[in-house]
C-alpha cells in the first residue's frame, strides 16, 4: 500500500469520467452526468477517507491465515484521500458555476441564500477548501494544536455534502440511505469503538 | 380509412406553421411505415385491401400540424428515448431505456369511468380507431429544470374525451398509469410511489386544443420509455402531469388525487403550471436546461403557452395554486 495506488485510485474516478465522455459522450445531459458523478466521487473519498483512522486504530493488524494485514499502515492515505475528495468537489463546484450558472456570481449569490440544499453544499465546499489548504506539513506544524481541532470539521462537512445530497432527492432515496448508513456507522465506530 | 388524414381548418394558435418546421423528410417515411402498421390489426383482414394506405400523403398530415415550436431545434431521437423520468421502469434517467421490454401493450385497455354517458373497457383499437393522428411539436419542461422540443403523433385530447359524452357533474378527468400487483413493472417493486401513478386534469384544461394524447413520436409508434401506447401531453405543465402507459380514465366531480402532489403537497400542486416565477421550494424554476445545450437558458411562463393558456387562469393567485 503505497503512496502511488492511492494517487492511482484517486485519479480512477476522473479517467473513467474522461473515458466514459469519449465512448459514450456522457448521454443526453452530460452536465448533469457531469454534476452527479463529480459530487458521487467526492462523497465516496470523503467516506473512505474517514474511515483510514478506524481502520488504522481500530482495526490495528488483523490475521488472515498465515497473513498479517496490517491496517495501520492505511494512516497516510487519509490525507490523500481527503485532498482527492476535495479535488471532486472542486470540478463539482467548476461545472455548477460554469454550465449551472454560466459564471455569473449574482446567481450563486441568490443559490446560496434561496436554496438550502446549496447553502450547505457551498458551506461544506468552504470547509474542504479550507482543510485542504492547511493540510500540507507546513501548516500542520504552524497550526500547532489547533490542527487536529480544525480538521475535524470534516466530520460536519461529511454530513453537510449527506444533506445536500438529500435535499436534492425527489422520491427515491434508496441510494442515499447507502451512504448515510456508512457514515453513521464510521462515525459511530470512530467515536464509541476507537475513542478520540 | 381512419388513418386518412382529415382535412381540417388551420387553427392558429400563437405559434405559425412554416415550411422548415416539419420534421425532416427522412421520418415521413417512418411515419408512414408506422401507421400501416398501426391500421392493419384496427381494419381487420376483411379490410386488407383497403389498409394499404395509397392515398395517405404524409405532407397532408403534417401541413394540420398547428402548434408547433417554430423556432426552437428538435431534440434527438436517442435524447427523447435515452432520458426519461419513468419509475415504473427505474429512477434513473437511462432505466426506462434499458427496462423498457418489461413494459407489455398488447394487448391494451383502458378503462373509461365515472360521470360520463359512455364508461366501459374500451380495447386500444376502440381508442384510436376514429382519429386522425397529427403531429405536434412541444417543448417538454421537467419539474427538474430540463427541457427537451419533442415531436409528438397523436390526436387531440379533447376529442377523445367528447367520445365518452362527460356530463355536467364531470369537472375534473382523473388518469392512471398501469399497474398490476400481481405483475409489477421492475420500478414498481419499491414504493417510490404509492402506485398505481396517478395524475389528473380539470375539465377546462382537458378540453383545451393543446391537450394531447399521444401515441408515438418522430413518426414512429411510441417507444415503451416515453409511456406507450397511449399518454398525455400537456406542454404547459411540469412534464409529470403528462402521465404515461394510460390504463384508467375517470371523470369526478371533485379535484382527484395526483401522485407528486400525495408524495410532497408542499413542493407538487395539482396544477403544476410551468411558472418561472414560482419556485420549487427546493430550487430555482426560473432557469433551464435545454437537453443539448451547455448553459441554461430562461424558462417561460406557462412554459411559451402563455397566450393560449393564461385565460384558464384568470383571477387565480398562481402562487397558490402552483
Amino acid at each position: 500500500m503505497n503512496r502511488l495506488a492511492g494517487h492511482v485510485l484517486g485519479l480512477l474516478p476522473v479517467l473513467y469520467l474522461v473515458l466514459i465522455a469519449f465512448i459514450d459522450g456522457l448521454g443526453a445531459n452530460p452536465i448533469e452526468w457531469l454534476t452527479r458523478n463529480t459530487g458521487k466521487w467526492a462523497l465516496i473519498l470523503l467516506l473512505a477517507s474517514l474511515a483510514v483512522t478506524p481502520l488504522a486504530k481500530g482495526v490495528g493488524k488483523v490475521s488472515l491465515g498465515a497473513k498479517t494485514i496490517n491496517f495501520k499502515k492505511v494512516m497516510p492515505w487519509r490525507r490523500l484521500l481527503g485532498l482527492y475528495a476535495f479535488f471532486y468537489a472542486l470540478l463539482h463546484f467548476s461545472v455548477y458555476l460554469i454550465f449551472d450558472l454560466s459564471f455569473d456570481f449574482s446567481f450563486l449569490w441568490a443559490d446560496i441564500q434561496d436554496r438550502p440544499y446549496i447553502t450547505v453544499g457551498f458551506l461544506a465546499f468552504v470547509i474542504l477548501l479550507i482543510l485542504a489548504l492547511t493540510s500540507s506539513n507546513y501548516s500542520r506544524r504552524k497550526l500547532g494544536k489547533h490542527w487536529l481541532g480544525l480538521h475535524k470539521s470534516v466530520y460536519v462537512a461529511d454530513a453537510l455534502v449527506l444533506l445536500h445530497f438529500f435535499w436534492l432527492i425527489k422520491a427515491d432515496f434508496y441510494r442515499f440511505w447507502w451512504y448515510a448508513g456508512v457514515y453513521v456507522g464510521l462515525m459511530a465506530f470512530r467515536f464509541l469503538v476507537v475513542k478520540p | 380509412m381512419f388513418f386518412m388524414p382529415k382535412i381540417e381548418k388551420n387553427r392558429t394558435l400563437s405559434a405559425g406553421l412554416k415550411e422548415c418546421d416539419v420534421t425532416p423528410e427522412s421520418n415521413y417515411i417512418k411515419r408512414r411505415h408506422f401507421l400501416m402498421a398501426a391500421s392493419l390489426p384496427l381494419l381487420g383482414a376483411a379490410n386488407n385491401a383497403s389498409a394499404v394506405p395509397a392515398g395517405f400523403d404524409a405532407k397532408a398530415a403534417v401541413a394540420k400540424t398547428t402548434y408547433n415550436v417554430t423556432d426552437e431545434e428538435l431534440n434527438s431521437f436517442e435524447d427523447i428515448t435515452q432520458y426519461n423520468n419513468f419509475y415504473e421502469l427505474g429512477t434513473a434517467k437511462i432505466d426506462p431505456f434499458k427496462n423498457a421490454d418489461s413494459l407489455i401493450t398488447e394487448p391494451w385497455s383502458v378503462a373509461v369511468e365515472g360521470h360520463c354517458a359512455k364508461p366501459g373497457s374500451y380495447t386500444l383499437e376502440d381508442i384510436l380507431k376514429p382519429h386522425a393522428f397529427e403531429e405536434r411539436i412541444y417543448r417538454l419542461r421537467c419539474v427538474e429544470a430540463w427541457s427537451m422540443v419533442i415531436p409528438w403523433l397523436g390526436f387531440s385530447l379533447a376529442d377523445l374525451l367528447k367520445r365518452f359524452e362527460p356530463t355536467s357533474k364531470a369537472k375534473y378527468v382523473a388518469f392512471e398509469t398501469l399497474y398490476d400487483p400481481k405483475k409489477p413493472l421492475p420500478g414498481q417493486n419499491r414504493p417510490v410511489i404509492d402506485w398505481p401513478y396517478r395524475e389528473g386534469l380539470r375539465m377546462d384544461e382537458a378540453m383545451h386544443p393543446l391537450s394531447f394524447m399521444a401515441v408515438g413520436l418522430y413518426g414512429k409508434s411510441l417507444p415503451n420509455q416515453n409511456g406507450a401506447p397511449l399518454r398525455l401531453v400537456v406542454p404547459w405543465k411540469y412534464g409529470f402531469k403528462s402521465i404515461k402507459s394510460i390504463v384508467k380514465i375517470r371523470f369526478v366531480e371533485n379535484m382527484p388525487k395526483t401522485s407528486w402532489n400525495m408524495l410532497q403537497s408542499s413542493e407538487y400542486g395539482f396544477y403544476s403550471n410551468v411558472n418561472p416565477k414560482v419556485s420549487h421550494p427546493r430550487w430555482s424554476q426560473s432557469r433551464e436546461r435545454r437537453l443539448g445545450e451547455l448553459f441554461k437558458r430562461p424558462t417561460l411562463m406557462f412554459n411559451g403557452y402563455e397566450k393560449d393558456v393564461a385565460s384558464l387562469y384568470k383571477g387565480m393567485d398562481l402562487k397558490k395554486y402552483f
